[in-house]
């Protein structure tokens, strides 16, 4: 890092100053591409209605009288709507999560560090990957009818393991081909070695290899949980009361009395705050976990 | 933490005991409600449900879906048995998919005597809550299409003369779909005045989102053009199916939905039935067609400017119309309002594990204590269903109604639901899928994608499509059921 | 045990729960709604079981008695059902012209982020914001700034100052979602907005891992900077840049969420996607056979786009490769 930080220091101070006023005009523009949109949720939640549809009113206390009253009404009146939403979403998407890591990991490691082949179609670990890999690709449309018939067969309509299912189903190819890639940068040595002491090969691939893998595992974990916090077609199909999630309550407000932006941008931030948190607590991973994975192609 | 629970407990338990006699005990039972977002239909199942929850001990859940998602997920979660739902709050329309195959019980008669049915207009208590002659359903709501327009301005003798020079009949309520144009065209631009300041005004308003309900709106301006009178059979003809929307009545009544953004406010493509009626209470339009809550919402001071100044009537009609058995155009005004969607109605699904407290929540929703308070409330989406709520203009006027503009409210309902000529919904197996083929073909013509007439003849051709897989005798005999075909009469 | 026959019982072990639930909830589905496709099963039974059943008849009706008929009509409809067609080419626009507009934004924004500035690591993490949201609220986001009405968004607001302020007569407004040339555009932005830092983030940290003695190099060349980004960091980059192209552009073939909250499909089709099309048929109007045989239609789209990326993708990188040698 320290070698790495002074070339960057060296660099920058050969970069010329309208380098430097394009470079900072362009990030600026960014963030405030980025971050208006969230200042512009966060503010309507807090606006009369009269204030959202007679405007546009921008500044808090200046513009307009923020109110609390739509928070109040959420965690109020609709408490238990609000609640019984976020809480099947975060048990879903969690769930998914532990399962596509778990599940993930292990078939990378597989893939890494054993030969198959399976004889009848001819196959090799690189096939087996591919193959893998490519269900990620397929459009989840195709999946419409036969999963509503086969939940509905097996019982598992508006259940959490319905959903936990399906997303982890829709996680794994993304994570195995992630977790390969980084088991295939990892050195095989601190096995070996671990194995010549008497290890058996799950105790090496619990002690020694995953605890080096934290980087994948994380990077992993976050894309599956975003993935699933955040997926509506599924949700929105396979779910009626029990374990209906946050995006198909986010979405379902458009009602006859005309769009109610003020719970929209609330329910939206209250989706959103999760994630944006993680993000910022995990960040360094995404970069480290996807540079030993997914950069390689 | 256990405190909390065990003062809950009794809280509960002293409730019980003080519910009033004949209040069944439904403690620890929880009925699941359904139905679309927001406060009009499913707001007063969270302002009403306490009441209940109080007298009886037992847990109302409310789940919302937009309009868009309902039917899908209501006949979905019922056809997979899933018995997440108990009570179902829908559109009559879709009694087909869901009275039809069997998904919702039998409303037993003592529950039709307490909610005192005999007060229920005929219209809903006897058809539209009703699947081959078996009460399936409860009447919540009543829906109509009708006529809105500016009184202040239609009925106002500074433009009188102006525009009888300009069109050479008198300024007044429109009563063909011709006059409603020609008012739209000659108001379109003008500066009105609007409570107290001067700003232009649009024609005409009306609902052509796509994907939104719009449809109902088309259905009704068809209606005029192409309702045979003496003849219940609109949407199919009752010999074989045949589809009649594209036929010359039905085209004309689609190119004037079209051409009636030119005298209107042109974003009304984009613009739902929630869209236009706010905005005409904000005094945007002359001309508006919407169901019965414009008139509530034009008395709500919160949210109108025009208060007092809307005058309510029966839809136009066409000035003649289409007689497709004939095959040629009668010269005959024909008034044939429409019975858009049918209202609101609630259903226990058989699944239910809770049917008795399911029920009884029902009942208790739609007693007429409840429906007629919730009838004359704006915002609650409640529209007239009963005697009581059109006899008297009381609780109207207790509302924010002046006594005229009331009684030309419950007036303009009457003449609707009473007329003899009015138009009933599809109301067959695969209503909503009919109705939603015509629904994206008629986006299509209004975004100028296609005409008209390419529109409806591909809307014929679907609806063919669905007729003959859905079983084209079984389609008929239901379609005959339901419009009370008597045959060859 | 020795350590042999333990991994020939290992590696079973280790590959076997994802090839089951892989088998299980992808390739069974798949092959079950190509049956499907063929036949004419709809909800609440079939055509034939309907007919059937409105004349009495119960049991034994169709094929082998199963309730159902083999047909191929769902395939022949496809040919003549035109809101299908103009599904297909809206989805194939929002595939081709999403990808080129984020990729060459991405691009552009990782290789602001590879620069030293003060700020980058916040910067770094404010830029992935958009993904963290949900499509559906990010499209109810995007449905406020792109009303056309001054009263409501910042963005017509906006529009109609700055057509003040240059001395416009008449403000500019843009009708998004009203014109069925805008919509299109309105939808490609908000899924732009929201997906442009995935791209970002993947090249990034291909930017990140190119070694520094390369651009030390082509600077002892005399290479400028702009020759240094054409000719040493773009087709150092071009195997990721396909593999996130090719990502993203797949992920565009599942787009419904934003058109549903957006437009629902209009103004006329405009907009409507091919899984919000099978969508509705599937699960509004019940007809499974129909929608099996579109969404194998889409299958089919998915499997030439790959693989006509793959092969030509490949070429290039080789192209490259020897130019660069």
């Amino acid at each position: 890092m320290g070698t790495r930080g002074r070339r960057w220091l060296r660099r920058s101070s050969r970069r010329p100053l309208w380098g430097s006023a394009i470079l900072y005009g362009v990030v600026i523009f960014w963030c405030f591409i980025v971050l208006f949109p969230f200042y512009w949720l966060a503010t309507t939640s807090v606006k009369r209605p009269i204030d959202v549809s007679r405007g546009p009113n921008y500044i808090p206390y200046i513009d307009f009288q923020p109110i609390p009253d739509h928070w109040e009404e959420m965690f109020g009146i609709q408490r238990e709507s609000t609640e019984r939403h976020f809480r099947n979403s975060l048990v879903s998407a969690i769930g998914s999560t532990i399962l596509s890591v778990v599940i993930g990991a292990m078939a990378g490691y597989g893939l890494s560090r054993f030969r198959y082949y399976w004889g009848r179609l001819g196959w090799d670990n690189d096939n087996i990957a591919f193959w893998i890999i490519s269900q990620r690709f397929l459009p989840p449309a195709i999946f419409i009818v036969p999963f509503v018939l086969l939940y509905n067969a097996l019982s598992l309509i508006d259940t959490y393991a319905g959903l936990i299912i399906a997303y982890t189903m829709f996680n794994i190819p993304f994570a195995v081909w992630i977790m390969r890639d980084f088991f295939n940068g990892l050195p095989v040595d601190l096995e070996e070695s671990a194995r010549v002491d008497g290890a058996t090969r799950w105790q090496a691939f619990i002690r020694i290899v995953l605890p080096l893998s934290a980087p994948g595992l994380v990077a992993v974990a976050i894309f599956s949980f975003i993935f699933a916090w955040n997926e509506y077609l599924f949700a929105l199909m396979l779910t009626n009361f029990n374990a209906i999630t946050m995006p198909v309550l986010i979405a379902g407000q458009n009602n006859t009395r005309g769009i109610e932006w003020w719970f929209i941008s609330a329910l939206t931030l209250m989706a959103v705050v999760p994630v944006i948190i993680m993000g910022l607590l995990l960040e360094r991973f995404i970069t480290r976990g996807l540079t030993a994975g997914a950069v390689k192609g | 933490m256990t405190k909390l629970s065990l003062f809950v407990l009794l809280a509960l338990l002293t409730v019980a005991i003080a519910a009033p006699a004949g209040a069944q005990d439904f403690s620890g039972q929880t009925v699941v409600v359904v139905t679309q977002t927001g406060s009009a239909i499913g707001g007063p199942v969270l302002d009403k449900g306490p009441i209940w929850e109080e007298a009886t001990g037992g847990n109302i859940e409310l789940q919302t879906f937009a309009f868009g998602e309902l039917f899908e997920k209501i006949v979905t979660a019922l056809s997979t048995g899933s018995g997440d739902y108990d009570v179902l709050i829908y559109a009559a329309d879709w009694a087909g998919d869901i009275m039809a195959p069997g998904y919702v019980m039998e409303i037993p008669g003592a529950t039709l005597n307490a909610i005192e049915s005999d007060d229920v207009i005929p219209l809903y208590a006897d058809r539209i809550t009703t699947w081959g002659g078996v009460p399936y359903a409860l009447p919540y709501d009543g829906d109509a299409h009708m006529l809105y327009y500016r009184k202040d301005l239609v009925d106002n003798e500074m433009y009188a003369a102006d525009f009888e020079a300009q069109y050479g009949y008198a300024l007044g309520e429109p009563a063909t779909w011709t006059q409603y144009r020609d008012i739209a065209e000659f108001f379109n631009g003008m500066e009105v005045d609007t409570a107290g300041s001067m700003a232009p005004i649009y024609g005409a308003l009306e609902a052509q989102r796509r994907n939104a309900q719009s449809y109902w709106v088309y259905l009704s301006r068809a209606a005029g053009y192409g309702k045979v009178p003496g003849n219940p059979c609109f949407f199919f003809s009752c010999d074989d199916m045949t589809p009649q929307v594209n036929n010359p009545g039905w085209v004309r009544a689609l190119e004037e939905y079209i051409d009636i953004r030119n005298v209107g406010d042109p974003e009304m493509i984009n613009y739902d039935v929630a869209d236009t009626r706010t905005l005409m209470a904000t005094g945007t339009a002359v001309l508006n067609l919407d169901w019965g809550d414009v008139g509530t919402i034009s008395v709500d001071e919160n949210v109108s400017l025009v208060k007092g100044a809307v005058g309510f009537g029966v839809l136009p009609g066409g000035d003649s119309y289409w007689d497709y058995e004939a095959g040629e155009w009668v010269m005959e005004e024909n008034p044939a309002p429409f019975i858009a969607f049918g209202g609101w109605i609630i259903s226990i699904a058989a699944d239910s594990d809770v049917t008795e407290a399911a029920l009884d929540f029902a009942s208790f929703l739609a007693s007429k204590d409840v429906v007629n308070e919730l009838a004359v409330t704006g915002g609650t989406g409640i529209n007239p269903s009963r005697f009581s709520q059109l006899a008297d203009t009381a609780p109207w006027v207790a509302a924010g109604f002046d006594e005229e503009s009331a009684a030309d409210y419950l007036d303009a309902i009457q003449n609707t639901i009473n007329h003899p000529n009015a138009v009933l919904d599809i109301r067959i197996t695969g209503s909503a899928e009919y109705l939603s083929t015509l629904d994206a073909e008629i986006a299509r013509a209004l975004a100028g994608e296609i005409s008209a007439q390419e529109a409806l003849d591909n809307v014929a051709g679907l609806w063919n499509d669905i007729t003959d897989r859905l079983g084209r005798d079984a389609q008929l005999e239901q379609y005959k059921a339901a419009v009370g075909y008597m045959g060859d009469m | 045990m020795s350590t042999v026959r333990e991994d020939r019982i290992m590696k079973r072990v280790f590959l076997s729960p994802a090839v089951v639930i892989l088998l299980a909830l992808s390739i069974f589905p798949l092959l079950w709604s190509l049956g499907i496709s063929f036949t004419d099963m709809q909800r609440g039974g079939s055509t034939i079981a309907r007919q059937a059943a409105a004349e009495g008849i119960t049991e034994g009706v169709g094929f082998l008695g199963l309730g159902f008929e083999l047909t191929g009509r769902n395939y022949q409809r496809l040919l003549v059902d035109g809101r299908l067609h103009s599904t297909v080419r809206n989805t194939m626009i929002y595939v081709f012209v999403g990808v080129t507009i984020q990729y060459v934004i991405g691009l552009g924004l990782a290789t602001v982020l590879n620069q030293p500035f003060r700020g980058r690591n916040i910067v770094r993490v404010i830029f992935l914001m958009p993904m963290m949201m949900t499509p559906v609220a990010a499209a109810y986001t995007g449905r406020m700034f792109f009303d056309s009405n001054a009263l409501r968004s910042p963005l017509a607001h906006f529009l109609r100052q700055f057509s003040k302020a240059i001395g416009l007569e008449q403000a500019i407004s843009v009708p998004w979602f009203t014109d069925i040339g805008w919509a299109p555009i309105a939808i490609l932005i908000i899924d732009a907005w929201q997906w442009i830092p995935f791209m970002t983030l993947i090249l990034l940290a291909g930017m990140q891992a190119i070694p520094e003695d390369i651009y030390e190099a082509a600077r002892v060349d005399g290479a400028n900077v702009l020759q240094i980004f054409w000719r040493v960091t773009v087709p150092i980059l071009l195997p990721i840049s396909l593999t996130v192209i090719l990502i993203r552009g797949l992920e565009i073939f599942k787009i419904i969420d934003v058109v549903v909250v957006t437009t629902g499909g209009g103004p006329g089709s405009a907009t409507e996607s091919l899984t919000l099309y099978i969508f509705e048929q599937a699960l509004s109007n019940g007809n499974y056979g129909y929608a099996s045989a579109i969404a194998y239609i889409l299958l089919i789209l998915v499997i030439i786009f790959a693989t006509i990326f793959l092969t030509v993708g490949r070429r290039w990188i080789r192209g490259s490769a020897e130019r660069g040698k």
